[in-house]
């Protein structure tokens, strides 16, 4: 059953981060958490600042290749502070984002994605979930998990992202909590020749 | 070769007028070798014996009684023959009678008195070097039912209640340190049947100082006449403990006591052997003080 | 480098992002899609759940009830209770047959006879044994005796078994003799085991599973060897040896006869009236039920009889001493009960009614021990023989057990005004034995976990406070108290409720303080495992978690040696703190967390966890008024960040303390508290210097990226005299002043630094708080500030072109350093265009150059790229 569901989608990689357990929340929501069981991805890129231990470890007991960097506010520099991971054809950099500044600036991550070398730049730290290309290049931003407060506000919706790679298309699906509810939204990208 | 002789009764316990059937049993016997007849022979007898224990002076009182034999059966297993198993078996059936003008007693072992019953083989091979070792003899245990029994004597029990109180302690010498004391009890009967237990009951109805131990003591008092000579000792059979401590005032103890096979039997007079039993009860107190009630019972079978 | 005057690109942040979204459409599918997380992961494989099975509360049940249900359970149970609750680690003395080599015996005479006359002469000799030691040593004798047996020599084997129980009846503490006992009777099961197989093996010719049989079935050879083992047994002298190993092949006599068997259990109940101490009689009476229940006997009427005697022996003995036979009476009550009708239960009190009277706890043992379908429905039976008792702590010991027969029936209008009067029997009685009052309520107290509220409890806890109040000799009662908390805390299914009872904290002040401190622990550790997300809130609940939490942390005053213990405590702590919640009573949150901060100073993580949990609060009060501050809110805002600007200071690690600073800046930044951030940035920066000393500035360098992102938003004051870019200023001048170990570090930071003043003049930033003004807003058209970013920057550019310049002589460079080439690179490309376009080009050509030259076409091929 599972790996029709993979072939269905391609592989999948699940883009998380930012979840502040236990310093901005208690945990993630219920219904992430129902979501969010092992053998369904196959990757998980981390954008950092998970908190706590226990829940590093539940992230790394839900897929095989699980990736993390570094977060500002994550202890010690165990951690790297920038990724380039390979999944098929596509090259993914993952980096937490508190470097990118202003945060969040296309022109500034633009710069990053040109020194990794990477089709498609996962970067967190604002808190709010983003799906753009620029320069013929991919930026995705997972938001936070938990919905943690941000610098910016106490509003933050709490989201993942999962892309689903097939050759050169991905299809992204982002989830977000809305009201108690997960919803989904789909969109779709093409690696840049 | 291996020559053994075998019982079919594995408690080698037999009364008598019965049949005592086993069998000679042959192993590795060399093929064709010659045999000659084999007979049997049980015998029984009584004899005064000098124990180990009763060495110096007891010796020399100790009348010269010749033992007497009370049984003496033989019979012939097997006529000569020739082997033509390496394994055989030559069964044999003796029955237990009394030798004539003599009496079956039971087996028994005393310290001055014993009776044994032995069957014993002789079975000659003679060929070569394939001779045969005698056979070794093998005991057999005798009962003979109604033996102990007096004539005149009721074979139903007759209880026997006793009271123990400082005016009925016969030892005055210790009077001074008495404890007041009342202890009653009884004993099931007079007679006992070997098989049988023996039973009573004590109870301390009353005692000013604590008590130690209560002991239940067998003791058989084994006689011996020669002429105008006699010689008489009592030694014990065993001792078991009845109560172990200061038991509770009324508690109702059971006195109960197996008889040990062999060295009991029923009462005895048989010509110049006399075997008799008697209980001691012993209550002892803490302060050393010991009491001795003496009874006297027949063992019947 | 003679650029001098640098300008920047006009950015339209905005527009770059819209164009550069990608359109979502809702998905009907997605990956996550099918079965829930239950339908199609077992616990074991989600980890969350193992999470939570794992921590699952696991205590030892010290008060449960014993398993009943299966008599072997239930001897077992009895045996390590009692071996645990006698046997203490203190030496106790035995007499020893040390040399016991066995002698040649002469064959006729009786060879027991002669064996105990050589154990007698040793006798004399006493040897102190631990418990542990004597285990050893019944362990010893039982491989001897295994040994003996298997080489054939059952005179051997038999002399052990013996030897064995005459151990038994030569111990001279007394409060050993039940867990000597335990073990002695383990061997002697061992002993008979061996006989009674040897038995069975002879009967049915080497089967060894035959369990059903009649004396008829086996052969004469079996018959016969088993009387002679009787036989031979009935000789021994010593009257509990002996009854000892006759109990021990008491299955003997199933191969002699098949009906016969009570007249030897009721003669050999008989014979252990000569057993003159009460102890060891009942002990002995005890494996007579044991040997009883593994035969397999219905008929119990001599056990009936048996425990006539042994009560009637109970009647005038210590009270110390009546202590070590408890046991033994439930075990015999116990297996009485067993196949006992209700018409028998009655006769037997009745029987045993003279004892009752002089030992009431005779008629405790009964309740605890027969069905309660006998007890409940003549309850008023009980509750008539109660009140004919004299004795205060019998009345409450049996009022204690009743409650206790309770626990597992339902309970009605009736049952309720029984129990209550039951209560009231302990309540009048307690003032006359508050240590066995106290025993009675742990009973009430388990059935009222389980049948009432916790109110009801409330209610208990007051009458027992208060007879412990009343007591004024103040017994030694301490240790009964703490077992009454740890009822409390192992019963409790809301342990958040049961501490805030208005009783709960003035019983724990009843304890010793070293017991205190144990249970506080218990409750924290219970609390903790339990993954409370209850919402701690009620006032008194918190009060009382403090009064715990307080005892737990003053324990570890001057504790440093034992880190995993602070470890744990702190822990304990900070769950403590993140789990207050006050809904919107945001003030009274602040309250408690100010009061949390004087009681817990000894521990920097809870000192974190306090700053974090303020900050936490200040964001959700920004969330309540949806970032729209009014006065009052603004106030309470003020004086969290003031809590979190003077906590953070008295954390030990300066590493923490930055980090902190950094995000409480934040926090105030968002609620429009924008002096408070400013001073907060300025303090953090001023311990750049310290981390640079502490080797930390590494550790800390993302958050000095996140600082400088921090600044974008950060307003300057449009009429400020003392010029702008303040905390810009601070950190360049922090930076500027580092040894050189950190220039690299120093670079990187600097760069950041290019990425935010490029920000500052542009029309509209991309980021914005909600009602915060920032830089764009308050100084468009400012000159000065203007004038003022530009010089910073020249400044800035100038160190990164002086790098260049220092790289351009450079045969080799590392890793970082080439990386500062090329971001430098980048960002003056995109952001930064010079008055005169040709010179930047010069520029741009020189640093590609350079890198070309230290590290070769492929690493430097994506400058090329725009």
């Amino acid at each position: 059953m599972a790996n029709i569901k993979m072939s269905q989608f391609g592989e999948l990689v699940l883009l998380i981060g930012d979840l502040h357990i236990p310093q901005r929340s208690v945990d993630l929501p219920d219904k992430f958490k129902e979501l969010l069981v092992p053998g369904k991805v196959q990757h998980i890129l981390c954008t950092g600042n998970v908190g706590n231990r226990e829940h590093s470890d539940w992230l790394k007991s839900l897929a095989a290749n699980v990736h993390f960097v570094r977060g500002d506010f994550d202890e010690g520099t165990s951690l790297p502070e920038q990724k380039l991971i390979t999944i098929g054809d596509w090259k993914l950099g993952l980096i937490h984002g508190h470097q990118v500044i202003p945060w969040g600036d296309k022109e500034a991550l633009s710069n990053i994605q040109r020194v990794m070398d990477c089709d498609l730049l996962v970067s967190g730290h604002t808190h709010s979930s983003s799906i753009d290309t620029y320069d013929a290049k991919h930026f995705i931003n997972p938001g936070s998990a938990t919905g943690a407060y941000s610098p910016l506000t106490s509003e933050s919706r709490p989201s993942f992202l999962i892309i689903a790679l097939q050759g050169r298309e991905a299809t992204t699906f982002l989830y977000e909590l809305i009201d108690g509810n997960v919803s989904v939204s789909k969109g779709s990208l093409t690696k840049s020749s | 070769m291996k020559c053994e002789l075998q019982l079919e009764r594995s408690s080698r316990t037999y009364s008598s007028g019965e049949e005592i059937k086993g069998s000679l049993l042959v192993e590795n016997a060399p093929n064709g070798v010659h045999y000659n007849s084999l007979s049997l022979v049980l015998e029984g007898y009584i004899k005064g014996q000098v124990s180990m224990k009763s060495v110096g002076a007891l010796d020399e009182i100790l009348p010269q009684v010749p033992p007497i034999i009370i049984c003496r059966q033989s019979q012939i297993a097997a006529e000569r023959g020739t082997f033509s198993s390496p394994k055989i078996a030559f069964p044999f059936s003796i029955r237990v009678v009394a030798q004539e003008g003599q009496s079956l007693l039971e087996t028994y072992t005393g310290v001055y008195i014993s009776i044994q019953y032995e069957i014993k083989a002789s079975f000659n091979v003679t060929e070569g070097k394939n001779k045969i070792s005698t056979p070794v003899p093998i005991k057999v245990m005798i009962h003979v039912p109604g033996l102990g029994l007096i004539e005149g004597m009721s074979r139903s029990p007759q209880v026997q209640p006793f009271t123990i109180t400082p005016t009925s302690v016969a030892n005055p010498a210790r009077l001074v340190s008495l404890p007041e004391f009342r202890i009653e009890g009884e004993l099931s009967s007079t007679l006992f049947e070997l098989d049988r237990e023996f039973s009573g009951w004590i109870v301390i109805v009353e005692a000013t100082k604590p008590i130690k131990s209560i002991d239940l003591q067998l003791i058989r008092i084994e006689s011996i006449f020669s002429g105008d000579t006699g010689f008489k000792e009592p030694t014990e059979v065993q001792s078991l403990q009845v109560a172990d401590g200061d038991v509770r005032k009324g508690a109702k103890i059971p006195l109960y006591m197996l008889f040990p096979r062999q060295f009991t039997c029923p009462t005895t007079f048989y010509k110049k052997f006399k075997i008799e039993f008697e209980i001691n009860l012993s209550i002892l107190f803490f302060d050393g003080y010991q009491l001795t009630k003496n009874f006297p019972i027949y063992l019947i079978r | 480098m003679d650029i001098t005057s640098w300008a920047l690109r006009k950015r339209n942040y905005a527009l770059e992002t819209s164009k550069a979204q990608i359109k979502l459409s809702a998905a009907s599918s997605h990956p996550l899609l099918g079965g829930s997380a239950k339908a199609i992961v077992s616990d074991m494989s989600d980890p969350l759940n193992f999470l939570r099975k794992e921590k699952k509360r696991v205590v030892v049940e010290e008060y449960a009830p014993l398993p009943k249900d299966d008599p072997v359970e239930y001897w077992n149970s009895l045996s390590s209770i009692t071996s645990k609750k006698f046997a203490s680690t203190e030496a106790f003395k035995i007499y020893s047959d040390a040399d016991d080599d066995p002698k040649p015996v002469p064959q006729t005479f009786s060879r027991l006879e002669l064996l105990e006359k050589d154990n007698k002469k040793k006798g004399n000799e006493i040897s102190y044994l631990s418990h542990k030691e004597f285990l050893a040593h019944i362990n010893l004798l039982t491989k001897e005796m295994e040994q003996a047996w298997n080489q054939n020599d059952r005179v051997k084997t038999l002399k052990l078994a013996i030897q064995s129980t005459k151990m038994l009846r030569d111990v001279q503490t007394q409060t050993y003799y039940p867990a000597v006992f335990m073990s002695i009777t383990e061997m002697l099961d061992h002993f008979g085991y061996l006989v009674y197989t040897r038995l069975i093996a002879i009967a049915f010719e080497g089967k060894k599973d035959v369990v059903n049989f009649d004396s008829n079935e086996v052969n004469e050879q079996s018959k016969e060897t088993a009387l002679n083992w009787l036989l031979k047994i009935s000789c021994i002298r010593e009257l509990q040896p002996r009854l000892y190993v006759e109990m021990s092949l008491i299955k003997n006599y199933k191969f002699l006869w098949d009906d016969e068997h009570s007249k030897v259990l009721v003669r050999i109940s008989q014979q252990i009236r000569g057993i003159g101490s009460p102890v060891m009689a009942c002990y002995a009476g005890m494996y007579l039920a044991k040997q009883v229940i593994s035969l397999g006997i219905g008929d119990k009427s001599f056990l009936i009889i048996l425990l006539e005697d042994l009560c009637q022996c109970l009647i005038g003995i210590l009270p110390e001493h009546y202590e070590l036979c408890t046991p033994a009476l439930s075990w015999i009550f116990y297996c009485t009960a067993l196949s006992s009708s209700k018409d028998e239960l009655f006769k037997l009190i009745e029987r045993l009614q003279g004892v009752i009277e002089y030992r009431g706890d005779i008629l405790r043992i009964i309740i605890e021990e027969y069905p309660t379908e006998y007890i409940l429905p003549n309850v008023n039976y009980f509750l008539d023989l109660i009140s004919g008792l004299k004795n205060a702590s019998d009345r409450m010991e049996i009022s204690g057990a009743l409650a206790k027969a309770y626990l597992n029936s339902s309970i009605d209008e009736n049952s309720m005004k029984i129990i209550n009067r039951l209560w009231i029997e302990i309540s009048e009685n307690g003032k006359w034995n508050i240590k066995v009052y106290l025993k009675a309520s742990m009973n009430f107290l388990q059935l009222f976990f389980k049948k009432f509220g916790i109110q009801q409890i409330d209610i208990l806890l007051k009458d027992i406070l208060s007879h412990l109040r009343e007591d004024k000799m103040k017994k030694d009662w301490t240790s009964h108290v703490s077992e009454i908390m740890n009822v409390l805390i192992s019963n409790a299914r809301d342990l958040s409720m049961l501490i805030s009872l208005e009783q709960f904290l003035p019983l724990l002040d009843e304890v010793t303080p070293q017991k205190k401190t144990e249970l506080c622990n218990k409750i924290i550790d219970t609390f903790a495992r339990e993954e409370v997300k209850v919402a701690i809130s009620n006032p008194l609940m918190i009060h009382a978690l403090f009064t715990i939490t307080r005892v737990v942390h003053d324990s570890l005053d001057g504790a440093e040696s034992n880190p995993d213990l602070i470890a744990r405590v702190s822990n304990l702590i900070c769950k403590f703190v993140r789990n207050l919640h006050f809904g919107n009573n945001l003030e009274q949150h602040l309250t408690v967390l100010t009061e949390a901060r004087s009681s817990f100073i000894q521990f920097d993580e809870v000192t974190e966890t306090l700053v974090n949990s303020v900050l936490d609060i200040s964001m959700k009060a920004h969330k309540l008024v949806s970032g729209k501050h009014n006065f009052k809110t603004h106030a309470f805002l003020k004086a969290c960040v003031s809590y979190a600007h003077i906590t953070i200071p008295s954390i030990d690690d300066n590493m923490k303390q930055f980090k902190l600073f950094i995000l409480a800046s934040q926090v105030a930044l968002v609620n429009n508290l924008i002096g408070e951030a400013e001073s907060l940035i300025k303090t953090a920066i001023a311990r750049i210097p310290d981390l640079a000393e502490d080797d930390e500035l590494p550790q800390v360098e993302d958050c000095l990226h996140t600082l400088i992102g921090q600044l974008v938003l950060l307003p300057d004051n449009p009429g400020s005299s003392s010029g702008f870019f303040l905390p810009a200023h601070g950190l360049i001048n922090a930076l500027t002043s580092l040894n050189k170990r950190f220039e690299r570090l120093k670079l990187r930071l600097f760069i950041s630094i290019l990425w935010y003043l490029s920000s500052q003049t542009q029309l509209k930033l991309p980021l914005k708080i909600f009602r915060v003004d920032s830089n764009d807003k308050l100084m468009s058209g400012n000159a000065n500030f203007k004038e003022e970013q530009l010089t910073m920057m020249s400044t800035v550019i100038e160190e990164l072109l002086n790098f260049v310049t220092e790289c351009g002589q450079m045969k080799t460079i590392d890793d970082a350093g080439f990386e500062v080439l090329l971001k430098f690179y980048m960002v003056l490309q995109k952001v930064y265009v010079c008055l005169d376009e040709s010179q930047v080009s010069i520029l741009l050509k020189r640093i590609y150059d350079i890198c070309l030259g230290l590290r070769g076409e492929a690493k430097v091929k994506m400058l090329r790229v725009v």
